[in-house]
């Protein structure tokens, strides 16, 4: 990557950022609605494990667990429906931006990076200080917080991977909500936004553990409870790799199946 | 102005004409229809992945919080199919379009319900009733739940429903003033619609006060449920969800009215 690039990416990342502000007053309000949500998912946990917990989850760890992956979902999940790219594939923006001289990958990703900037600051900061209010949350270790900070870092960009590919998708089909609940889906599920995977019945566990799903909340939480370190990031950083491969072919054959209309 | 029937018929042709239109993409219509159902469904997979380690929560086992899980979906369901163009009003406001609405000869909200029609929720509807179906059919065998409280249960999506439109409706009047609401319905629609499909004895009072008064999401399963379970509660429980949701409908309206009466458009 050149300085050039480099600098192209860092400009579309702070842009980003900056439209995004201009929202901060509503995205406060829709914070404490996202919050009821954490309450509802807190308080069946806590309910479920009254009578005791299992292994290390119990109702207090359960909680932060809970008020952690809820914050890390602003991060690593609720992002732009497919990154934008239907949209753009829909308004015929895409051919310009697929002729730009940065890459495409990257002119996508940093975009959304900036996004997800603003909603580290303006949608999980806030989540947590509600939480920490409210239900109390743990302080992680400071020799935690390394891991801690990679494992977000990596669940971020995995969670941007997912969306780029289900955003890519568009190029080979009108209608992409399907994809994008899909990834959803997984994440919920197997992904252990809302359940500690291992506590999941069946193959499922072992099946969660090894899928990307699993980078985007659920490792980085353990390592926020002190029940995993630097072993929580091997998973994760595989699919990383793996993730960047492939959206950098897909992006390729996106390239060759893009047909430009009209004039 | 028509009376009623006429009113009708004409929803029901506009309605039709809607579902046609969106049926034009088939293979996309199914999958988008599989894949939200099958995301809503995940709600009701952690309950039962929760009760598959721990024995019950606050009381209620996985076939009694289905009842309410069922109960809630079928009623989103039924709202976001026929309230699909209620639930995006804000871009009415904010872009100027509602002027559009006021230049038929009929209601406002007759005209605006016809514009679009989602059939694509009723998937929604359809695994909750599924779910509904199967802790009906598994209370029924344990004796927990008689074959009349079951049939009163399968009419309680139909009043969710109403309480579910009330409160978009109430929700969408407020763009009269405030123009923008997206964010306002994820406190007054999305989380209260969430919340409804657990049991609601577990969340804080706060709370609790909340979703039996202002959103009162709490009459659309959770309070009549709970006497037929024999969990507390009076017969008196049970002609609530259709007060309330009379009660909803009736305030609602009067307050998408008297935003309609004030509105200015923006001009041009």
């Amino acid at each position: 990557m050149t300085p050039t690039t480099l600098a192209t990416y860092l400009t579309l990342f702070r842009k980003a950022y900056r439209k995004q502000l201009q929202y901060r007053a509503a995205h406060m309000i829709n914070n404490f609605a996202s919050a009821i949500f954490g309450f509802v998912y807190i308080a069946i946990w806590q309910s479920a494990t009254s009578q005791g917990g299992i292994g290390p989850y119990n109702a207090e760890t359960m909680t932060w667990y809970i008020a952690c992956t809820q914050g890390l979902l602003w991060i690593t999940t609720f992002l732009t429906h497919g990154l934008g790219i239907p949209e753009a594939i829909r308004t015929g923006a895409v051919s310009l931006e697929m002729m730009r001289p940065v890459g495409f990958f990257g002119y996508v990703m940093s975009r959304e990076a900036g996004h997800n900037y603003y909603n580290l600051w303006f949608r999980t900061v806030p989540l947590i200080v509600i939480f920490v209010a409210t239900v109390g949350m743990r302080v992680p270790a400071p020799a935690d917080i390394p891991a801690l900070v990679i494992a977000i870092v990596i669940g971020s960009y995995t969670g941007l991977c997912l969306a780029y590919i289900v955003g890519l998708a568009a190029f080979w089909t009108i209608e992409v909500r399907w994809a994008h609940y899909l990834n959803h889906t997984l994440v919920f599920s197997i992904g252990g936004s809302m359940i500690p995977i291992e506590l999941l019945p069946g193959s499922l566990g072992p099946l969660g553990l090894a899928l990307p799903f699993s980078s985007l909340v659920y490792y980085p939480t353990r390592i926020y409870l002190g029940l995993a370190r630097f072993d929580a990031l091997v998973v994760p950083t595989v699919w990383a790799v793996l993730l960047t491969v492939l959206c950098l072919s897909m992006t390729r054959a996106a390239r060759r199946r893009l047909e430009v209309q009209g004039g | 102005m028509g009376g009623i029937g006429q009113m009708m018929a004409l929803y029901s042709r506009l309605a039709k004409a809607s579902i046609r239109a969106r049926m034009q993409y088939k293979a996309n219509f199914i999958l988008t229809v599989l894949m939200d159902a099958a995301l809503f469904a995940m709600d009701f997979l952690l309950i039962a992945a929760i009760l598959y380690r721990f024995d019950s929560i606050g009381g209620w086992s996985v076939f009694e919080i289905g009842l309410l899980y069922g109960t809630a979906s079928m009623a989103r369901g039924v709202y976001r199919t026929f309230g699909y163009e209620l639930h995006r009003f804000e871009s009415y406001i904010a872009e100027g379009h509602f002027d559009t609405l006021m230049v038929r000869p009929w209601p406002t909200l007759l005209v605006l319900l016809t514009r679009n029609l989602d059939p694509g929720r009723l998937g929604v509807a359809a695994q909750g009733g599924l779910v509904l179906g199967i802790s009906c059919h598994a209370l029924l065998k344990a004796g927990a739940l008689s074959g009349g409280a079951m049939v009163y249960i399968w009419t309680l999506p139909l009043w969710g429903a109403a309480i579910f439109f009330a409160i978009s409706l109430a929700t969408s009047a407020s763009a009269f003033w405030l123009t923008r609401i997206a964010d306002l319905q994820v406190f007054t629609m999305y989380a209260p619609m969430t919340a409804a499909s657990y049991p609601l004895g577990i969340y804080p009072a706060s709370l609790r006060a909340l979703l039996h008064t202002a959103l009162p999401v709490a009459f659309a399963g959770y309070v009549p449920i709970r006497f037929l379970l024999g969990k507390g509660g009076s017969a008196f429980d049970l002609v609530t969800p259709v007060l309330v949701a009379m009660a909803a409908l009736y305030v609602s309206y009067w307050f998408w009215r008297l935003g309609e009466s004030g509105y200015q458009s923006t001009g041009s």
